[in-house]
Formats: structure tokens, sequence, C-alpha cells
């Protein structure tokens, strides 16, 4: 497969940056965007650098467009008639939606798909996310939208999104215009995802670690304890506000996902606003020691939830279980990428449709 | 890493075919064999990879009531199977009618041709109020000698496991909980030999043992430790039914003061001999025997103290 450089200079074109090349294609990318003004602008910019003869086509990539496919056509058809019928003919749009792949005025062959898959990942990945508390209110709200979503409940109240996050109401307007693509808002103010947010899902795994506090632990025993010991003396220390994560969340929420073993124990420790105290992870394993390295395995992981309602299942032996969407997190920061997906596609909002 | 010359490594297997080939068959099932021979075949069998550091088999014979008979059927046919009596340390002659019972050498015997080890015979306590040592009078054909007991070697006693030569070993958690009792406290005494060129204080050597035990244990199977209270206490309710509640709480002082950070130099101690001795064979850090340490006391050593606590017709012995 040929490389993909992204940032990519077009010669006799100084101060052009296309967003990605591959072979002698160059592609311009925009994300969410409900402007058609912006969408003329590109096409127009776009066919100024076809005219290179360094170039074969040019390939404009949307995102989840707020601008419907009628619109979109009627755009092209515009465009099809003030520019150049030689230069036109060296331009496609590529257009994402709830992450089928379509274009005008063809959709993208099999070869092209994964190229354009990897474009908008890397795309997505440098964008800018929140930070600071707007981030950890903001995508306490989006995984709450996404729990949810998955678990087919339908539209939800701002009201109790507020309660459920513990944030404010215009804290929760903020991330609700933040997600308003993705949302469906009905008239008695209730709101629900109506697909899968991936650019901020994307976002909020380039940053969870932050978000959620993780904290791991590794062995320095030299005879680490199996997550399944880990589990059954954390069931003995009796602790308020702890449920259980990661695999072997994943594996309640779905027994049939295709996880074999189990190399650690992730944890969801919910503290509201108080301090996190870990001070009982001495008292589950003395062997247990606080690493920031990422080339070292952790035996434990133990991540923060700081809304107001843990939205914990309850569970056998007293441990409560972490919500789905924390174990799905837990998945991804394990590097269970397949699995991941895998569990994402097992609830019934994706079967039929799976991301 | 310099090592004690005299201390080879011996195959837990092979020697205790060979003590068990000594002893009369009617007395193999009165010997109990304790210490690092035991917990090395417990712990790796016949592995003829791993071996074992130690140069002293201590030998228990059992019950009290056998003590004498044994003792002396045993020590006869060792000195007719040309085992030699161990002079090192000035014990090497043995008393007579008018020596007085605490002056009396404890039989310790080499096998024929083999200064590498050798056994040395012991017996249980009469009672559980049998405080220090008791020396009994063994006569035998080459003289008087004494077969001697301390206070928990009567643990070590209990539930010992069967071995293919007829001769049994002491349970790993019942060596600890006797080293354990036996060192409420870091002493000063040291050790009369140098362990690999150190001299080493006794209750660091000991409860370096206990540590060594608890390792490997764990290192056996996950978790183990947590089965340990419920031997503990079936242990000491059989061999202690009037003072068990009182001895209890004093099982894990003289770990928790070894663990302190301020005694590094005698955990140091015991990291060294067990480096020397069970664990030659995965050298242990200071780290991780403190992590062992508190394995310990949290799997094993607070359960126990908290039984012992507990009202007393919930903690009768199953």
């Amino acid at each position: 497969m040929k490389e993909i450089r992204f940032e990519y200079p077009i010669e006799n074109f100084p101060g052009f940056l296309a967003d990605a090349a591959w072979g002698d294609t160059i592609y311009e990318v925009l994300v969410e965007t409900k402007d058609a003004r912006r969408l003329r602008t590109a096409l127009m910019e776009m066919a100024r650098v076809a005219a290179s003869d360094k170039v074969r086509r040019a390939v404009l990539v949307l995102e989840e467009p707020a601008i419907t496919e009628s619109r979109l056509r009627e755009e092209w058809q515009g465009a099809a008639s003030v520019i150049r019928p030689e230069l036109f003919g060296h331009l496609a749009m590529a257009i994402r939606q709830s992450g089928k792949w379509s274009g005008i005025p063809v959709s993208p062959d099999t070869r092209e798909v994964p190229v354009l898959d990897e474009i908008l990942r890397h795309e997505i990945s440098r964008r800018p996310a929140p930070s600071g508390r707007n981030a950890e209110a903001h995508y306490e709200i989006l995984r709450i939208l996404i729990h949810q979503w998955l678990l087919g409940r339908g539209p939800f109240a701002i009201n109790s999104l507020m309660k459920i996050s513990g944030t404010s109401h215009p804290t929760v307007s903020r991330s609700l215009d933040r997600l308003d693509h993705y949302l469906k808002r009905h008239s008695d103010r209730s709101v629900e995802l109506r697909i899968f947010p991936r650019e901020e899902w994307a976002r909020l795994l380039a940053v969870s670690d932050d978000v959620r506090g993780t904290v791991r632990f590794a062995d320095r025993s030299g005879q680490p304890r199996s997550p399944e010991s880990l589990l059954r003396r954390l069931g003995q220390l009796r602790l308020p506000a702890i449920a259980v994560g990661g695999v072997l969340g994943a594996k309640h929420y779905q027994p049939a996902l295709d996880l074999i073993g189990n190399p650690r124990l992730d944890i969801c420790l919910h503290t509201g606003r108080k301090a996190v105290d870990l001070s009982w992870v001495e008292r589950l394993d003395p062997g247990l020691e606080r690493t920031v390295r990422r080339d070292e395995s952790p035996v434990l992981v133990i991540h923060t939830l700081r809304r107001a309602d843990s939205l914990f299942q309850p569970g056998a032996d007293g441990l409560p279980w972490a919500d789905p969407v924390e174990c799905l997190l837990d998945l991804h920061e394990a590097g269970l990428e397949s699995q991941a997906l895998e569990f994402l596609n097992s609830f019934p909002v994706t079967r039929d449709s799976p991301l | 890493m310099s090592r004690d010359a005299n201390v080879k490594l011996i195959s837990p297997g092979a020697v205790l075919k060979q003590i068990a080939a000594a002893i009369p068959p009617d007395f193999r099932q009165n010997i109990i064999i304790v210490g690092s021979l035991a917990a090395g075949y417990h712990f790796f069998g016949d592995d003829p990879r791993l071996q074992v550091r130690t140069k002293d088999v201590d030998c228990l014979i059992s019950p009290r009531i056998k003590a004498i008979p044994a003792g002396q059927a045993v020590a006869d046919r060792l000195f007719a199977e040309q085992w030699q009596l161990r002079t090192e340390g000035g014990w090497g002659k043995p008393g007579d009618a008018q020596t007085p019972e605490n002056r009396l050498p404890v039989v310790r015997l080499h096998p024929p041709g083999s200064p590498d080890w050798f056994i040395e015979l012991l017996t249980v306590p009469e009672s559980e109020n049998d405080l220090d040592r008791k020396d009994l009078r063994l006569i035998t054909t080459k003289g008087h000698f004494s077969l001697c007991s301390f206070r928990f070697l009567s643990l070590v006693e209990f539930e010992p496991g069967a071995t293919p030569f007829g001769i049994a070993i002491a349970r790993p958690e019942t060596m600890a909980l006797a080293n354990l009792l036996h060192h409420p406290v870091i002493g000063k005494e040291t050790m009369s030999g140098l362990i690999a060129g150190r001299r080493i204080k006794r209750s660091n050597k000991d409860l370096g043992r206990v540590l060594a035990l608890a390792r490997l244990t764990e290192g056996r199977r996950e978790d183990s430790l947590l089965e340990w209270p419920k031997i503990w206490v079936a242990a000491l309710q059989s061999r202690f039914p009037s003072h068990w509640r009182e001895l209890a709480p004093r099982v894990g002082t003289g770990l928790r003061q070894l663990l302190r950070p301020e005694n590094e130099a005698d955990l140091e101690e015991a990291r060294h001999t067990c480096e020397n001795g069970l664990l030659a064979f995965q050298a242990p850090s200071l780290k991780l025997l403190e992590i062992t340490g508190q394995r310990l006391l949290q799997d094993a050593i607070e359960p126990l103290e908290k039984i012992s606590t507990a009202p007393a017709r919930r903690t009768a012995a199953k």
C-alpha cells in the first residue's frame, strides 16, 4: 500500500498544504461542516490545486456533514458550472455519514476506504480537545449520553442530564451545543444521540487518562496476583463506591465477547467531587506500586468517576459493575481495540448497523 | 557471592531416602523431618535441579511417649551402620550416668563417608506447659545423650506430610508458626556458625525462614497463604489447648518488628539467609521480602489474630 503523507505541500502552490496525499491523489478534510459557503470555497481551492501536473485527483472528504445529500449534490452541480471541465474532472467528494462511505460523483472504491478512514483518524486526533474542568464535565455528559444510547433508553430530559452529571444548566447546554451534530432534540427539550459520536469519542480517547484520573499499579513482588484474586480480595475489603470495569465488566455485559484471559483488573472509583483516596490499594496487595511507565504492564488500573450518579450496575458479591461505556473505555485503554469494537457492536442499537 | 564452604547443596529426596533407609522400619513412623530439608522436599520434591543448602537435618521423634525407645533404637541402628558423631563444637563426646541432663550432648550424626550434613535427634515437649528447653536422657550403646525438646516443636508435629520413604516431613505452615512464636522479638543471640561468611542473629535466620516458606507457598499456588490461619488455629488448639488464645497475638510481633524500616539491617540478615538457603534459586531483594512479609501479615497473621479474639464457640477447629 502506498504511504499516506499528511500536510503535504504542492509544488508551485506556495502556502498550500493538502491535509493528506496518497500517491497522486490529494485530500482536504471538512469535519461536521454545516456551512455551504465553506464547502464551495474548499471545492474552488481543490480545483485550483488540481491544475498541478503532480495531482491527478483532488478529493474533498466530508466527515458527518450537517448538510443533506441533496444539498451536497446541488453544491456539486453549482461548482461544475463555474469550474473549467478539464479541472472539474479531477475532483471528487467522499462522504462518511454514520460510519458509511458514499461519494459524488461515485463512491470511493474498497481500496481507498481504509485510506480515507486513516486520514480522518489522523485529522480528528490532531484537533484540540476541551481542557480542564470543562473537558471533564463535557466528557462526563458525553459518556452519559452514549450510555443512554447504547442501552436504548431513549431521550433524556436536560434536568436528568444535569442531575446525573452533577453539572449546571449552562455546562450541560454548552456541551449539548458542542454535540449538536450528533443529537436529536425533542420538543419537550429532551435529547438523545442519533448516531455514535465518533469524533468526540476519538477526542475522549486521546485525553481519557486525564479526564478519568487513571492510575496504574504494577506488581513489585515478582509473584503477581491474578485479576481474579485481586477481585476476590477487593470484595472482602467492602469498600463503598467501587465498581468493576475492564475485561471483566465487558464480559458481564456481553458474555460472548471474544476475550480470552484477563491481563489486569480495571476498577472504577466513584468519588464525585471528593478527594481520591487510594490507601486501600496496599490492603488489596502490598505488592502493588504505582507506575507511570507506559512500557510496564499494570496489574491494577483505577479510573475515577466525578459525576454525581455513578451509573454502576448491581453485581454479585456486593461488587457492582461499572457502566458499559466505562468498560468500553477500559478496553481501548488496554489496547484491546478489536475487542472494544466488538463490544461496542454487541448492543442492540449497533447490532443491526455495526460501527 | 561468597558461600560458606562447609554448607553444601544436598538433594532433599536423596537425603530423606538415605535417612529412612538407615532407620529401623518399625520406627520410621516416629520420625518427622523438620527444617529446610523438609521444606525443600515439600517444595522441590525430587527435582534434581533444585537442591537445598543445609548441613543439619533435624529429626523429630514423636510422639513423646515413644521418644526414648524410638530414640534408642534409631541412634543404636545408626551407630551400627557406621554413622559418625559430629565432633565440631565440642559436643562430640557422649556423657555417662554422672553427666547432668543439661550437659549431655545431642545426638548429631554424619552418614558414613559424608561429612556434608548431619542429623540431629529431637523430640516434642511433654506438655503445653513446658516453656523452655527440656533434656531427656537417652542411653545408647555409645553412651548418654540428650533428646531435647523446645516449647514450639510440638506444633511441627501437627499433621505432618507423608513421604514415600515411610518417614514424615513437617508442614511449611506449622514450621513457620513455630518459628514465629519462637521469636516474638528480634533477639540478640547469634548463630554459633557463620552463614555464608556472615554472623547472623538467630531470630533473623528463623524469621527469614518464615518469609522463604511464605514466598515458596505463594509461588506454588496463588492465595494459598489464606489457608494458613485455619491450619494454625487447628495446630494451636491441638497442642496448646489452654494457652492458644494468648499465643495467637504473639505470632506476628517478631515479624512486624523485622519489617519496620528502622530494622532494615535485620531484614538484610534475613534476606542473606534466604539467599543462601531455601531461596538460593530465586535470590530475593529486600523489597521482595518486605512484600512477602506484608502479604503474610495480611493473609495469615491478621486473620489468626481475629479468630483468636472471636467468641469461643465459633473458633473450635473443624
